[in-house]
């Protein structure tokens, strides 16, 4: 990979922006875009992948976003963010594939990046207790199991909204909905997510098994 | 959020789990976001594979030969029938000007403009004879009650289409990932 035009060997120069980057980009340097991939490959992926369910079906989709960014450089608008630009094609793109494979949901689930930390795993044993690691994981595999039953449209709004830390408005933006539509999906999929993650056995003690779930807590 | 942003790895634990449940319960709104935030925040960050953006600057570059290639397969279809017009004209026109010189050159192409005339002539025709076949109808429209049934028409097609979009966006919604465990 080649390195942005604008990023020198030596010097503390600035990192462009994102929206500098797109405006190089546009203007046909693929150095420039090349960048954009590697920022923005992990929250793309993430996005699309926790969509679909699909590894290889995300790796595709995740392809195809950027393709689709690059032939639409030209209609992006440097006022606005890159990342809900980007975004907004990722979510789009994979809620299309989602309804053009219906019968492609029912897979089994791991949560996606497992075998990564399996490799941190093993590369530092001690960094954390075994058990307190098991347990660990365990929640974290619930989470994405529970995650994985909502709605499309309220995952991503979560995921958005606390993974990626954005905004409401530019969940909006993302979404292409209303502010206050987002806000509902917010509400609901939080909602939403507890009663999957009860149905998980991971609920309050007043609300059934004991407190932190059935799995060792 | 920036692409460039890095997290690091850390175990979610029971206790965070219910605390974000308690929040939820208790319909703390503030409190549950962040304790919700910190739980997506352990959750491990999905990445393709090694060689992801490789892989996509070599699928850019793989269109866009294919794209300069098909640019430069028409300008090649153009210039071989433009050869070919040239081609077929240039024997007819040194036949004609072969039976007499250039006389005979110059009422080959008086012959052609004539005909090009005639062709242009028959079209404006056509276009007379169509004007005076909706004239009638043109001036039927002219009036008011018809105008206002156009105009009812229009809005039942448009209300219709509406109610349609909306019944096609809300059916959107139904898509749910359903899991194997």
């Amino acid at each position: 990979m080649q390195e942005t035009a604008n990023r020198g060997a030596e010097g503390p120069l600035p990192t462009p922006t994102d929206e500098a980057l797109a405006l190089l980009a546009c203007g046909g340097s693929t150095e420039a875009f090349a960048e954009l991939v590697r920022r923005f490959e992990r929250p793309v992926f993430g996005l699309v992948v926790r969509l679909v369910r699909d590894p290889a079906l995300a790796e595709d989709l995740a392809q195809e976003v950027f393709l689709r960014a690059w032939r639409a450089l030209p209609t992006f608008d440097p006022e606005r963010r890159f990342a809900s630009w980007l975004l907004r094609i990722a979510h789009n793109g994979a809620i299309d594939a989602l309804r053009r494979r219906r019968a492609a949901f029912l897979l089994p689930l791991e949560p996606p990046g497992d075998e990564e930390g399996r490799e941190r795993e093993i590369a530092d044993p001690s960094a954390v207790d075994p058990e307190a690691r098991a347990v660990g994981r365990d929640l974290a595999r619930a989470l994405e199991r529970a995650l994985a039953r909502l709605r499309p449209e309220y995952r991503s709004a979560l995921l958005l909204r606390f993974q990626r830390q954005l905004a409401y408005e530019e969940i909006a933006e993302v979404l292409g909905l209303p502010l206050g539509t987002v806000k509902t999906f917010l509400h609901r999929g939080r909602a939403e997510l507890a009663r999957a993650l009860a149905v998980e056995g991971y609920r309050l003690p007043g609300a059934g098994s004991e407190t932190g779930g059935r799995k060792g807590a | 959020m920036d692409g460039t942003e890095m997290r690091e790895h850390r175990e979610i634990t029971p206790d965070e789990l219910s605390a974000w449940l308690r929040a939820e319960a208790d319909a703390d709104v503030p409190e549950a976001d962040r304790r919700l935030a910190a739980l997506f925040a352990a959750l491990d960050e999905p990445a393709p594979a090694a060689g992801f953006a490789g892989r996509v600057l070599a699928r850019i570059e793989g269109e866009e030969a294919v794209s300069g290639s098909r640019h430069r397969r028409w300008r090649r279809l153009l210039l071989a029938a433009a050869a070919l017009v040239v081609a077929a004209g240039f024997p007819w026109l040194l036949a004609g000007a072969g039976a007499g010189g250039v006389g005979a050159a110059a009422a080959v192409a008086a012959r052609a403009f004539a005909a090009a005339g005639e062709l242009a002539g028959g079209s404006f025709r056509a276009w007379a004879a169509l004007a005076a076949t909706l004239d009638p109808l043109a001036r039927a429209l002219a009036g008011p009650w018809l105008v206002g049934v156009a105009a009812s028409l229009v809005l039942v097609s448009f209300l219709a289409l509406v109610s349609l979009a909306r019944w096609v966006e809300r059916e959107k919604g139904v898509v749910y990932a359903l899991y194997v465990s």
